[in-house]
Order: C-alpha cells, then structure tokens, then sequence
C-alpha cells in the first residue's frame, strides 16, 4: 500500500516536472538575447536534476545520483565556456565592424 | 502511522518544490529584462533544488544515496552562483543598452567601453 502510494507520488511528480520541462524549453527557444537562452539551459539542467533525484527513488538505482552529479558539474562548465565564447565573439565582431 | 506521516511529509516538500517551480517558470515568462529573469531562475537553482533533495533524502532514509544526494545540493549551491556571476557578466560586456535599464555608475560605464575596446580583444 506504502510503496503503491510512493509509486503515485513519484509519478506525479515526474508528470509535472515533464511540463516544467516543455515549459522552460519553450521559454528557452522563445528568448530573444542570448541571455535569455542561457538561463532557459540553466533552469532546464537543474529541473533535469529533480527529475534524476526522483528516478532514483523511483527505480531504486543507486548509481543515478552519481549521473546526476556528474551532469551538473558538466552543466556549469559548459554554460561558463558557452558565456565566455560568446562575449569573445561579440567582441571580435565589434572590433570588425570599427575596423 | 509514522510511516505515513514521512510519506506526507515527502509529499509536502515535493508539493512546495512545484509549486515554487512553477512560480519560478512564470517569472521567466513574466520578466522582460534578463537579470530579473536571472532572479526567478536561481530561485529554481537553489529552493527548488532544496526542496526535492530534502523530500528525497526523506524518503530514503539514512544510507549512501542520502549522501549523494546531499553532495549534489552543495555542488548546486557552490556553483550556482558562480554561473549567475557569469551570467551577470556576459550581459555586461556584451550588452551596449544596459543603461537603459539600470542605473550604471558613470565610471563603470567607462570601464565597460575600456573593457570591450581594449583589454578581452586579444
């Protein structure tokens, strides 16, 4: 009975984080500054990692927090590089149009 | 008895989680200016994340995964914010209309266009 009730629970859970997904990916694909894109990402990661949290539980996989950990330090790296590629390309493309 | 009441106490925390979520998502959509956005969005990046990684370490008692996911929070929140720092940067270098929407020290204006013109293009 406890364990069907956890089993609801998690689903539920999960469904919603589903939406909050599509939701942020909406917002993600709809921003208009590269900023604005970023941040979606950024959000998107950390929804990404509730849901990992959740599974875990959910299947009873020990080694899903590992995938998790390893996913959110990734994340963090790739939107650091991600920023400072960009502010070097707009920087070159400045310099280009003074020129 | 107890059992259940760990079960409706998980189930609270999950409810806060989505609820702040939610909350959090409809800032993003609801901001027109990104450090704002930038606001709501940490909010998902530290309280939400919080909320789930409490109601799961809830859930599955004291034991190893309880760990893992307590060293995932702390990593969220040691690099957090870092990446809104980040954030916060980039929009400043690359953002020639940022005056327009908050108030910028003359002085840092001026270090902005040096910093643009002279000191990242090399």
């Amino acid at each position: 009975m406890l364990e069907q009730a956890y089993s609801y629970l998690y689903i539920t859970v999960c469904i919603c984080l589903g939406i909050a997904i599509i939701a942020t990916l909406i917002r993600s694909i709809t921003a208009k500054t590269i900023i604005g894109r970023f941040i979606g990402i950024n959000m998107l990661t950390t929804i990404v990692l509730a849901v990992i949290c959740i599974l875990t539980l959910f299947l009873k996989e020990a080694y899903l927090p590992d995938i998790a950990l390893i996913y959110a330090l990734l994340s963090c790296i790739a939107v650091i590089l991600l920023s400072k590629i960009y502010i070097n390309l707009f920087k070159k493309n400045n310099e280009g149009g003074k020129k | 008895m107890l059992v259940w009441l760990r079960f409706g106490l998980v189930a609270s925390l999950f409810a806060a989680g989505l609820i702040v979520l939610f909350i959090s998502i409809f800032g993003t959509f609801r901001f027109d200016f990104s450090l704002n956005r930038m606001h709501s969005s940490a909010m998902c990046d530290t309280l939400v994340l919080m909320l789930f990684v409490v109601a799961c370490v809830i859930a599955s008692g004291v034991n190893v995964v309880s760990g893992k996911f307590i060293l995932l929070l702390v990593i969220m929140w040691f690099t957090s914010p870092v990446v809104s720092h980040v954030f916060v940067k980039t929009k400043y270098l690359t953002d020639e209309n940022l005056c327009e929407h908050c108030e910028i020290h003359i002085d840092d204006e001026t270090l902005h266009k040096n910093e643009i013109n002279e000191e990242e293009i090399k």
